[in-house]
């Protein structure tokens, strides 16, 4: 027990490089537009967070009018238990099998399911922020409004701590079990890779599929029961995550044996989780890291003639940049799905309900069919703007100096011009973009017949427009380089360059966004604001190139590594 | 070839000299050697030279371009190998060779020749096909120090480089550099090995506390301390003070 907590808390000083923060380094910075981009931020934060308190109260307030009062705690568990569980993935991987402390962990004299249970321990210290701050505001709101009193917020304050353990467990144990067959290739990494996808795929494929199956009532039938039965929504879902429905059961204002009975079941099936995850681990984790370095790629010599063809590969300096970080996002399983993830991710997001949604997802075609051919216009500058949001969240350009890490003294080395590395690095984080226009247009012309107009506005100008994100990306990314991580990680998952490109570039977003909607509502040709947009863009791509050019070349001999 | 002029490097604002006033210049076709202590300052030092730190003041000419000037210039007349030679360990060693021979602008028939000559010399070419994260220390070390001979740097500028070594490397490397020199380049290194130093270098500097206390050929250091000592001598005589 005491190297588990031993080496948990080393994880956490150095997860949040706590002997770096000292209160006396903290000083309000002079520069103006530092501290106003620190306040906007704040403010952008604080904006969204009562945002989410006003909607968590209305929905609340809304299932007890309902009757369904249960309802809301075990929805936001399932919602919560499914995000746990989806973007746990990249994580556990990532300090399970790609940290490079493990290695140096092992060769100490601490047990492995003593260094495996620590770095469960450190995420699940990692999942309570996100679960604190979303479902805390949730369990007290929905308190307030069935008037309950403190054994309420007491149960609250228990089921909080043990909410992330069973979706974190399974999670562990399926990554586990395929990290242990994946060691005996030599690609292991790639597969893994691949892994990462089928996992969320099949995740989100079994959610719907559930969802699915437990709305299938009569709809006069379902109407009837909600009025007359308070645990209509709940059993419902209890169907699908039968954790959700002892959860809220359990937490209710007034105590009753049936819910002290479904606190004990909860907190048992999430202790048995945890057991079994320590089971399966202790079996299996050892073997999935040792053995894979028994396990290198087949050597293989080059002939003279592979010698000959290899070395007349010949590159530009962009190029050459840009086959580097290319070569090295497809090689590192958590850049591959934070990086291009969502690029894979979000057309299956939407064409798996509208292949198995039966009678939602006809509905679903046919609205998007109306929207597109009632209002062509329209729909072409949505999927625009779908275009630029995807780029907006997509950290590859956010963290592009950031991913290299201890590497990147070679990129400062090397004599390229700022003009070269800016294309070589723009072409890398372009690339999913330009994968989703292929899928969109697949997509659409199999539904719809695609006019012109689609391709021109749709797709070119959202394409275009990922363009400036993606300068502005690197320039916030340049100015503040996360490097020195031992856990990739680190440089995509918990990169604040990621968070501050999205804040910054939503105002780009919300600009254009606004401006066109606004063209459109004034009944403004859609050539015109084509035009318009095109125009805005290319000022700040124009604009925001030269700020990056001349930071790379200020920051590649500032920056101290 | 090389000449530093008043470097001085501080941190914690002002506080802490890591290197203070050097000045030094490297000839052309010299081996010049950098000894000190743990934390004497040759790797901020080295790392100042190489344009990865920026002086606190001073300047650093190579080749009459100032590297904080003109930045990409200054870079195509060196070539650098760090202490530990971290490379993209993701791609395989000629992938690595070919990336730097592109962002270098070596020409094919140049490219060819050196690679095939290094690689042989290093006793690399049975491994450039395979990932770089599978080699070892020395391994790395190696394809490193290929890369940064590719475009034939006037000033090769390497850090500690026979750690990690094996000796038919290690004594690989030092011939290199000796046939640099002969073609009119330069190489300046910084090492512990003093012996390498000693039998290797055309003149030598040793740093202690951020400044040199004593530069010269192994003759004049000699002169300097009075006696017929090694350089182990001299070196312990001058950083132990």
């Amino acid at each position: 027990m005491r190297d588990i907590i031993r080496l948990t808390k080393v994880s956490l000083i150095s997860g949040f490089n706590l002997h770096s923060f000292n209160i006396k380094n903290i000083r309000i910075n002079k520069k103006l537009w530092k501290l106003l981009l620190a306040i906007a931020i704040i403010i952008t934060f604080a904006v969204m967070y009562i945002g989410y308190f006003r909607f968590i109260d209305k929905l609340s307030l809304t299932f007890i009018q309902m009757n369904q009062s249960y309802y809301f705690n075990a929805l936001l568990y399932n919602i919560m238990s499914l995000l746990i569980f989806i973007f746990g993935i990249p994580y556990i991987m990532a300090y399970f099998y790609f940290s490079k402390e493990t290695e140096m962990l092992l060769a100490l004299p601490i047990k492995p399911k003593n260094i495996l249970v620590s770095k469960f321990l450190l995420l699940m210290i990692y999942e309570y922020i996100i679960v604190f701050l979303a479902v805390t505001p949730a369990f007290i709101i929905n308190g307030i409004h069935q008037n309950a009193g403190l054994v309420y917020y007491v149960i609250s304050v228990i089921l909080l701590l043990i909410i992330p353990m069973a979706p974190l467990a399974l999670c562990s144990i399926i990554l586990m079990l395929v990290a242990r067959v994946t060691n005996f290739s030599s690609k292991r990494n790639l597969i893994r890779g691949i892994f990462l996808f089928l996992i969320t795929f099949l995740a989100i494929g079994i959610q719907i599929y559930l969802q699915n199956n437990a709305v299938l009532i009569e709809q006069g039938e379902f109407y009837q029961n909600l009025l007359t039965n308070n645990e209509t929504l709940i059993n419902m879902l209890g169907n699908i995550n039968p954790l959700a429905k002892c959860l809220g059961t359990s937490l209710v204002s007034t105590l009753t044996i049936r819910s002290i009975m479904n606190l004990l079941i909860f907190i048992i099936v999430n202790l048995m989780f945890f057991g079994l995850f320590v089971v399966v681990g202790d079996k299996v984790y050892l073997d999935g890291i040792i053995g894979g370095n028994e396990v290198r790629s087949k050597k293989k010599e080059l002939t003279d003639k592979e010698f000959n063809r290899e070395i007349n590969k010949k590159s530009s300096p962009y190029l050459a940049i840009f086959k580097i970080d290319f070569i090295t996002i497809l090689k590192t399983p958590i850049y591959l799905f934070n990086c291009y993830g969502a690029a894979i991710i979000v057309p299956i997001i939407i064409i798996l309900p509208l292949m198995f949604g039966g009678e939602i997802s006809s509905i679903s075609i046919d609205s998007i069919l109306d929207l597109y051919y009632v209002n062509t216009d329209f729909a072409n500058f949505i999927i625009a703007g779908i275009l630029i949001l995807t780029c907006l969240f997509n950290p590859t350009s956010a963290t592009t100096f950031s991913r290299e890490g201890k590497y990147f003294w070679i990129s400062r080395m090397i004599p390229v011009k700022s003009r070269d590395q800016i294309i070589g690095r723009s072409i890398s984080a372009l690339l999913p973009q330009i994968f989703l226009v292929i899928v969109l247009i697949i997509g659409l012309n199999s539904v719809l017949d695609v006019e012109i107009g689609t391709y021109i506005i749709g797709c070119g100008l959202g394409l275009l427009s990922s363009i400036p994100i993606i300068l502005l990306g690197m320039i916030v990314d340049i100015q503040r380089p996360l490097l020195n991580w031992s856990n990739p990680q680190r440089a995509v998952k918990q990169n604040m360059n990621v968070i501050v490109t999205m804040l910054l570039g939503s105002i780009i977003v919300l600009g254009l966004g606004g401006l066109t909607w606004l063209l459109l509502r004034l009944m403004v040709d859609s050539i015109i604001i084509f035009g318009i947009d095109l125009v805005i863009i290319l000022l700040l791509t124009i604009i925001l190139y030269k700020i990056l050019k001349n930071k790379i070349q200020v920051r590649f001999v500032e920056i101290n590594q | 070839m090389l000449k530093v002029n008043n470097l001085s490097k501080t941190y914690s604002k002002g506080n802490t000299k890591a290197v203070d006033n050097l000045n030094f210049s490297v000839k052309k076709g010299e081996i010049f050697g950098f000894l000190g202590p743990n934390g004497a300052g040759k790797t901020t030092t080295i790392k100042m030279i190489v344009g990865l730190l920026k002086p606190t003041s001073g300047k650093v000419i190579i080749n009459n371009i100032d590297n904080q000037r003109n930045v990409l210039q200054a870079k195509r007349h060196i070539s650098y190998v760090p202490d530990k030679p971290e490379v993209f360990d993701k791609l395989k060693g000629i992938s690595y060779l070919n990336f730097i021979a592109d962002v270098y602008g070596v020409k094919q028939e140049d490219k060819r020749k050196r690679m095939e000559y290094y690689l042989e010399l290093f006793s690399m070419k049975d491994a450039v096909n395979d990932v770089i994260s599978s080699y070892s220390h020395g391994m790395k070390q190696k394809i490193a120090l290929i890369g940064a001979l590719l475009h034939e740097p006037d000033l090769f500028i390497l850090d500690e480089p026979m750690v990690g070594l094996d000796p038919k490397s290690s004594y690989n490397l030092k011939e290199v550099m000796r046939s640099r020199c002969e073609k009119g380049k330069s190489v300046f290194f910084s090492t512990h090995v003093l012996e390498v130093a000693e039998k290797l270098c055309d003149r030598i500097a040793i740093i202690n506390k951020g400044k040199i206390v004593a530069q010269g050929t192994m003759e004049e250091l000699r002169a300097l301390e009075g006696e017929e000592n090694s350089l182990e001598k001299i070196f312990l005589e001058l950083t132990e003070k």
